[in-house]
């Protein structure tokens, strides 16, 4: 008994000394980013993708904070990228079940489509890809969806799941290079944020077993 | 960019005493905002997360451009575009609304609702800093 309370306590110390340091994490790179964007000229190309990545990396930590993951993941996918029609798509501990978050904005005709192919989506594109490769199987497979593109993210080295975007806002013709460090980014935090996010809130309204 | 715009800008950046009204509910988009303005030039900022805080400080503090976002909380952009209209002293006050979609019908919307301006997110820093310097320059 004494050893399995000790087992917990464990746990529940690893969990808040990685929760410390996804906050540090973050924290840290939303501080860097903002230097970097101060010290750059108005005009300079990076300048837009650095204001992005300080504008996420900071949005996120305050999410982390205050229970929000999911809906900071909206925002940015909104305001900084231009798609608003975003899923969130969750594979469970044992990977027999997947969760689905829509944004606000999400049509749920698209459910359906989800529905059937999720695991396909989450599974099918190779682990590293963030945008859809030119002319690559994976690629057709997206686009027949109406998928823009779909980023995977992990957590301890497993996939947990995907964020799609489905269509652009009309004033986006297509991501660019510039969405790439940003994109990327979502891919490397999303895992760690809504594992923690876990970890001090309830499953926030809308969210589904596909 | 041409040379003329880096010396706008350098000009404007120059006016310390010009008043800036940020308003958006989301902190993303504000986060990009003023760090633009508070780095890149030398305006005074006035941060505000709905319409009815933007039409309150827009009262209080007499800004000299408005930058607004559409879709907020408690009161929508164009309904505080509208409102501070009603204000003698804000009546000529540019107001520059942040949408997400530049439809026409949205943008008509805006024009009828008294904006002057708008710019579609996500937002370019370097071509709103231009729009918001081209406004104030004229204000002398």
């Amino acid at each position: 008994m004494i050893s399995k309370l000790e087992s917990m306590g464990n746990s529940i110390s690893t969990a808040q000394a990685s929760l410390a340091d996804l906050e540090r994490n973050l924290g840290s790179l939303s501080l860097q980013y903002m230097r970097q964007t101060v010290e750059l000229p108005l005009h300079h190309e990076k300048q837009i993708v650095l204001a992005r990545l300080y504008s996420a990396t900071n949005t996120l930590h305050q999410a982390v904070r205050n229970g929000m993951v999911e809906n900071a993941i909206f925002e940015i996918s909104s305001n900084l990228i231009g798609c608003e029609q975003v899923a969130l798509l969750i594979m469970s501990k044992k990977q027999d079940r997947i969760d689905f978050i829509g944004s606000v904005e999400f049509n749920p005709t698209r459910l359906d489509t989800l529905r059937q192919n999720a695991k396909q989506i989450i599974e099918e594109a190779p682990a590293d890809s963030i945008l859809i490769e030119p002319a690559s199987k994976v690629r057709s497979f997206l686009s027949s969806l109406g998928v823009s593109a779909r980023i995977p993210f992990w957590l301890d080295g497993a996939t947990k799941g995907a964020i799609v975007f489905f269509d652009l806002l009309p004033q986006r013709n297509g991501l660019d290079a510039r969405d790439q460090e940003l994109l990327k980014l979502l891919s490397a935090y999303t895992g760690q944020c809504l594992a923690a996010n876990k970890t001090r809130h309830q499953q926030p309204l809308g969210w589904m077993q596909l | 960019m041409s040379n003329t715009h880096h010396e706008a800008q350098k000009k404007a950046a120059q006016q310390p005493h010009k008043k800036i009204l940020l308003v958006d509910d989301s902190s993303t988009t504000l986060l990009v905002e003023e760090m633009t303005f508070r780095e890149h030039t030398q305006y005074e900022l006035v941060l505000a997360r709905d319409g009815e805080e933007a039409v309150e400080k827009a009262i209080a503090e007499q800004p000299n451009l408005v930058l607004m976002d559409v879709i907020m909380p408690r009161m929508n952009g164009f309904e505080a575009c509208r409102e501070m209209r009603k204000h003698e002293a804000l009546r000529k006050v540019p107001i520059i609304m942040v949408t997400s979609r530049g439809e026409s019908y949205n943008v008509e919307q805006g024009f009828e609702n008294g904006c002057n301006d708008y710019v579609t997110k996500p937002i370019n820093g370097a071509e709103l800093v231009e729009i918001v310097n081209g406004y104030l320059m004229t204000q002398g």
